[in-house]
């Protein structure tokens, strides 16, 4: 985790971190990775490591990748020349970072496009992709590999996709697609649909998904698990996370706030440092970058836990309206989270 | 702030402690010693927990005052000192007029004042504001402010202008110590000055023995002999090693004398020997910058430092050189994969290795070497 030290990562109480399979696959690259038995060793973390299949990083960081039935084609940006990432590739890096939980390669498409043919192929091409890739894990019974039900904003496609990844017995599921600036209001309709039908006794996994506020609302629809740089994007422009949003430690209103960033936060940056010193470095020395890193990986780690204690404590509901009552001031709630918390049986206060 | 020299020689240094200082009272600082160099108050990448990984909670840091120019005001409103402000609250701290670790622009400075550099751009500091700030701060030591903008090219009229104005901002600073209060408990230490002018520099040092009598004067700043950041690291420490001496020399042993910059390996030996006690981490820092990793050729005789090392012209060759023998000979799980690691060293761009100190972790070559 970029300037974060491992232990700092497990002081934050995260159980399972996430490693980029493109940045990996060309970097350490996968016959070092292989030498070392893998990343947990290579980098010395001894807890949970999940990657993502490397597709979703081409398409989106390199301009002339271009996705064929074989797999994702892309000219390398080192060298120039052509490249093809294949399912089986994408599954021989992932089993040579060997990460506890892999993803398949998926067919991923930019959820504003409009086409549905577009996503109708990528649908059948995903259910085709994950065979191939279930084919090429070498370690099935310690690297659990994850399908990615796609599909767009469209329900029909997304049954499609369900229905077809249910089908092949797998360990857990991903929602794939989502998060790329759609409409809230087509958000979280495709998450209930999928959550509603994905098997009870399986982790969900929500990918990209990490706005506090979209935590609670997907946990309310019964997603598991999630993923998200925003904690540590958010930092490096110096804002921290906070109960009712997020503060930017550059404005001038935090000169002289000789308070921490959260006085009842317990992350080594809350318990050493004020608002008003992180002030003086934000975005211009990187220790305020950690510093921020911490205290927003921590934040995310905390709200989690305080959900999983109140579902523990069968107060799920009180702490849903709690949070979104502090989150939004004078109770202004977006419709969009009024509307999906009615569709699990949850009122927000007034 | 009290030293004591508990042992002298002509050649070999000297070993002593700092006490009495008024963040650590019963603290001994063992001398020579490292200051850990500051930007924005912390120690470069490193959050306190992690700073308290790799140091001593009680080191002394260093921080420039460059970098809190603007912060006057909040550092008297906070009340507590920069240590507390900057999360070391358990560290001592020295304030120093410019940043070691970036080369000072040179032909700024003015009799009205000094310009430093700060998170906004140049202002020109004098004497009262300086002082204000440094009080705001509360240091256990710190510098007058000078004009050191001197190097080994400096012309002669530019070190008379950089002796005459610090002596005139040393008597300012001596004045506006004893006036104000809060700096009572901080140590004032004079700048010893005159670039690579060694009758200048003797001069200077034997016309501040009056203040030490009267004692405004409790340690010593050797400045002027390079204008920061890299430009410290290049300087051959024979050349400077006269220079030093005639600053020295006419001082009293039992204050101590500070030596802030990149100074390489080498030439921090050399101060030493010549009787300089305090150094900072502003050489680790540029290293680190460059991707670089310190790996000291301890393996090196003297004859051959000196033979081969001071003699060579190119220092990007003399560091391959220096390198791969000594790799070679300390090492021994080095010496097996040698063949690997020499064929990648040959590729490598001889700018990129800056000094004989390091080995330089970027790019692929250190792939072949990572079992070591
Ligand atoms: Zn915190
Ligand atoms: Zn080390």
């Amino acid at each position: 985790m970029k300037g974060l030290l491992p232990q700092q990562v497990k002081d934050a109480k995260a159980q399972l971190i996430l490693g980029n399979t493109y940045h990996l696959g060309t970097r350490p690259g996968k016959d070092l990775l292989n030498k070392f038995e893998g990343l947990h060793n290579f980098m010395q973390w001894d807890r949970a490591l999940l990657t993502d299949s490397g597709g979703f990083q081409m398409v989106s960081l390199l301009e002339l990748a271009e996705i064929t039935e074989e797999g994702v084609k892309f000219k390398s940006p080192y060298d120039g020349s052509e490249c093809m990432l294949t399912p089986e590739e994408s599954i021989e890096i992932q089993n040579a970072i060997g990460a506890d939980i892999m993803m398949q390669l998926d067919d991923v498409v930019d959820v504003k496009e409009t086409d549905y043919e577009r996503f109708k192929t990528a649908t059948y091409r995903t259910t085709r992709w994950l065979d191939r890739c279930m084919k090429a894990n070498k370690n099935p019974d310690r690297q659990n590999l994850f399908p990615i039900i796609q599909g767009g904003l469209f329900p029909d496609l997304r049954k499609i996709s369900l229905e077809q990844l249910i089908a092949r017995d797998a360990p857990g599921y991903a929602i794939g697609g989502l998060s790329g600036g759609e409409d809230k209001d087509k958000f979280w309709p495709t998450i209930h649909l999928c959550t509603d039908h994905l098997p009870k006794n399986k982790p969900r996994y929500c990918m990209g998904v990490g706005f506090a506020v979209d935590l609670v609302v997907c946990c309310a629809m019964g997603v598991d698990m999630f993923d998200c740089v925003f904690p540590t994007r958010t930092a490096r422009f110096g804002c921290a996370l906070v109960d009712n949003g997020q503060i930017n430690l550059k404005s001038r209103e935090f000169m002289s706030d000789f308070i921490p960033i959260d006085e009842k936060c317990d992350c080594t940056t809350c318990q050493n440092y004020t608002r008003a010193y992180l002030h003086t470095i934000v975005t211009k020395e990187t220790v305020a970058c950690h510093l921020l890193s911490i205290h927003n990986i921590a934040y995310q780690m905390r709200l989690m836990k305080n959900i999983r204690e109140s579902i523990k404590k069968g107060c799920f509901v009180e702490f849903v309206q709690d949070f979104m009552s502090t989150y939004y001031k004078n109770q202004e709630y977006p419709q969009w989270v009024v509307d999906c918390l009615a569709a699990v049986n949850i009122t927000l206060k007034k | 702030m009290k030293f004591v020299v508990e042992q002298a020689s002509k050649s070999s240094g000297r070993l002593g402690r700092l006490t009495g200082l008024r963040s650590q009272p019963t603290t001994v600082h063992d001398t020579p010693l490292s200051m850990i160099s500051t930007l924005g108050g912390s120690a470069p990448h490193l959050t306190q927990d992690v700073l308290h990984l790799v140091v001593d909670k009680e080191v002394p840091v260093c921080f420039p005052a460059q970098h809190f120019c603007d912060l006057t005001k909040t550092l008297q409103k906070f009340k507590k000192g920069v240590t507390h402000f900057s999360a070391l609250k358990s560290h001592s701290a020295c304030v120093t007029v410019q940043d070691a670790t970036k080369m000072t622009p040179s032909g700024y400075n003015e009799k009205k004042g000094i310009s430093v550099w700060t998170y906004g751009g140049r202002q020109i500091i004098a004497a009262e504001r300086y002082m204000e700030l440094v009080e705001a701060m509360q240091p256990d030591w710190y510098e007058a402010l000078n004009d050191a903008d001197t190097d080994v090219n400096s012309s002669k009229k530019r070190i008379l202008k950089s002796v005459m104005n610090s002596t005139l901002m040393l008597d300012q600073c001596i004045d506006i110590s004893k006036k104000k209060q809060g700096l009572r408990e901080a140590a004032l230490f004079a700048p010893l000055l005159g670039g690579h002018n060694e009758d200048e520099r003797k001069r200077y040092s034997k016309a501040i023995i009056e203040n030490i009598k009267n004692e405004s004067v409790l340690g010593f700043s050797l400045l002027g002999l390079h204008t920061n950041g890299a430009t410290a690291e290049k300087l051959d420490s024979k050349l400077i090693s006269n220079l030093v001496k005639v600053s020295l020399d006419p001082l009293p042993q039992d204050l101590p004398r500070q030596a802030s910059g990149a100074w390489n390996p080498l030439t921090v030996i050399t101060l030493v020997q010549q009787g300089v006690d305090i150094f900072d981490s502003s050489f680790p820092y540029l290293v680190t910058e460059r991707k670089g990793a310190l790996v000291f050729p301890i393996s090196l005789t003297k004859e051959y430092i000196d033979e081969k090392f001071l003699k060579r012209e190119n220092l990007g060759h003399q560091n391959k050189k220096l390198k791969s023998e000594n790799n070679a000979e300390t090492c021994h799980e080095d010496r097996q994969r040698n063949k690997d690691g020499e064929d990648a060293k040959e590729n490598i761009p001889e700018d990129e290795l800056s000094s004989a100190y390091e080995m330089c972790l970027k790019g692929k070559r250190y792939e072949n070497l990572m079992f070591l």
